[in-house]
């Protein structure tokens, strides 16, 4: 076999295209996205595909499943595997304090390498949004909100948002303890499974972040933790449950659930966290959080709140899908060319697509 | 009526004590007449049928929900699940084993070991500073000494008595195998309480807490 037909039928693991109605759909979904933020009041931004690595290093807490390559000054590059820390360093270096709060928003892919027997791409579409230079929990109110009216513009009803605090888990684990280790025994809730004791062992810290409930049943976690709920600990609770409250009032109880276990899947988070899940899909469909200190890396001193949905997740599963279909598209009636353009020409004014025959 | 909560079972030895398990409990189903799908008596569950090695695939895309599945299997797959509870049955060893006459301990750099289980092997080696070549074998790992392939094995031991009639005996004990309840985690966090009540109820079974 020739070695250009070796490649000619092989994709690189995890890549992939959409043509067609597939990319028609993905495009649709996107502007009417788009459009929606606009009315929240947000502007675009494109990140870079690319950077220096050493920038980022300390937020990559896993290299091997970035794509990283060596420029030609030797030089090792990032590709852009995090939407946030890369909008994080072009706003940090472009940005002063006069600019904020500044309100923008992205669709961009990102590189992620999945292991070979995972059937998602490597390649993700996202779309978010980011609240720069919101100090207070108005700013979290606001993500949120804009988080459920994206899910419902989508018609993803069955979708819930999860809230928990980074804040919580960084007040209460010493910073000394082996952090990403705890993160995940409190996600795979091993304190729960009986004779699993000896090998996960949990302590009352780590078993408080087990919860997952109704506003109810946080006054009732509340009385059971009280020991571990004093001063700022109890301030960071207050606020959680208070954005809880916001939230069901502005929304109803159905979209968003307490969960301490969410305490965000990146370092760079301070405060609020949440994931947002929908039946069917086996990983969280949106993700976000308050990320105050990251941005001053970069040389902006300024918080910030943020999401983003990863739109190949939940593009099979919105509500009337014919909203995101192509229109039927005919060809121009006529005997030559130049008639067959005209009434093209008139059909296009009155916004309808045709061809040339 | 509420959706059922969908469940992946592994076929072969560990599928027959599970259903008794859930039948314990009132939950009856069966896969008669080659059926991979089935749903319980109390209509909670909708059940499919799956290769053990291929459970952990299918609960980690959500195809399934919730899976029964041994801590070796998971441990192969890299994958990471909410642990529900551990099932009182199935539980095994994973051993390092070799011939009775086999020569001493090599010294670091020479293990040669072959085993179905590459990514245990290697960890558990790695965790001891040691060095190894791992040989990937998919069955009859026993064979590798007696032929020559390799002197040593990492194998899952239940009574001992396929290596003693290979002429091998166990060398040490690696780790106990357990079986587990587990479930997707983006599942548990949209179904917990109807995950939760499941739980209490296999658990009275056991005699256990809820």
């Amino acid at each position: 076999m020739e070695k250009s037909q070796k490649f000619l039928y092989k994709t690189p693991q995890g890549a992939e295209g959409l043509l067609l109605e597939d990319a028609y759909r993905r495009q649709s979904l996107t502007t009417q996205i788009q459009s929606l933020f606009h009315l929240w009041g947000y502007l675009p931004v494109q990140t870079p595909v690319f950077d220096f690595y050493d920038l980022y290093a300390p937020y990559v807490p896993d290299p091997d499943k970035a794509y990283r390559l060596v420029d030609r000054e030797g030089d090792l590059l990032l590709l852009r595997n995090d939407i946030t820390l890369f909008l994080a360093r072009a706003l940090g270096m472009s940005l002063s304090e006069g600019h904020i709060p500044l309100r923008v928003f992205y669709n961009d892919a990102i590189l992620r390498h999945q292991d070979l027997e995972d059937i998602s791409a490597n390649e993700f579409y996202q779309i978010g949004a980011e609240f720069v230079g919101s100090a207070g929990p108005e700013g979290d109110w606001e993500i949120l909100l804009l988080l459920q009216e994206v899910l419902n513009l989508l018609g993803l009803e069955k979708a819930r948002i999860h809230l928990g605090s980074r804040e919580l888990f960084d007040l209460l684990i010493p910073q000394d303890a082996d952090k990403s280790g705890i993160q995940k025994k409190i996600l795979t809730r091993a304190f729960q499974s009986a004779g699993l004791s000896s090998e996960y062992p949990l302590g009352r810290e780590e078993e408080f972040f087990s919860f997952i409930g109704d506003l109810a049943q946080a006054r009732e976690w509340e009385k059971k933790f009280s020991d571990l709920l004093q001063g700022p600990v109890k301030a960071a609770w207050d606020k959680l449950l208070t954005t809880l409250v916001t939230l069901e009032e502005a929304c109803g109880k159905d979209h968003f659930r307490l969960d301490l276990s969410e305490i965000g899947r990146q370092e760079y988070y301070t405060g609020l966290v949440f994931q947002a899940y929908h039946p069917g899909v086996g990983d969280a469909i949106a993700a976000g959080g308050r990320y105050d200190h990251l941005l001053s890396r970069f040389g902006l001193n300024s918080p910030s709140v943020g999401f983003s949905l990863m739109l190949k997740k939940v593009e099979n599963l919105v509500d009337r899908p014919e909203r995101f279909h192509p229109p039927k598209i005919d060809g121009a009636q006529g005997k030559n060319f130049q008639e067959r353009l005209q009434n093209a020409n008139k059909l296009r004014l009155a916004g309808q697509a045709c061809t040339l025959g | 009526m509420k959706e059922p909560l969908t469940l992946a079972l592994p076929k072969g030895r560990l599928f027959d004590q599970v259903q008794e398990h859930f039948h314990c409990v009132g939950m009856d189903f069966d896969f008669s007449d080659r059926k991979l799908v089935a749903h319980d008596s109390t209509g909670r569950l909708r059940i499919m049928l799956v290769k053990n090695s291929d459970l952990p695939t299918y609960v980690s895309h959500g195809i399934a929900g919730l899976g029964v599945c041994g801590e070796d299997v998971v441990y192969e797959s890299g994958l990471e699940f909410t642990r529900l509870m551990e099932m009182p049955y199935g539980g095994t060893s994973m051993c390092l084993a070799a011939k009775k006459d086999r020569p001493g301990v090599p010294a670091p750099g020479t293990w040669t070991v072959a085993t179905k289980f590459t990514r245990f092997t290697r960890d558990w080696f790695h965790a001891q500073g040691l060095p190894v070549k791992v040989v990937r074998l998919d069955g009859s790992v026993e064979l590798a000494p007696v032929l020559g392939l390799a002197p040593w094995i990492v194998d899952l031991v239940e009574t001992g008595s396929t290596l003693k009639a290979n002429g091998l005996e166990v060398v040490e004990k690696l780790k106990d195998i357990r079986v587990s309840f587990l479930a997707n985690p983006a599942y548990f966090k949209l179904y917990y309480k109807e995950i939760g009540e499941l739980v209490d109820i296999l658990k009275k079974a056991q005699g256990l807490k809820p």
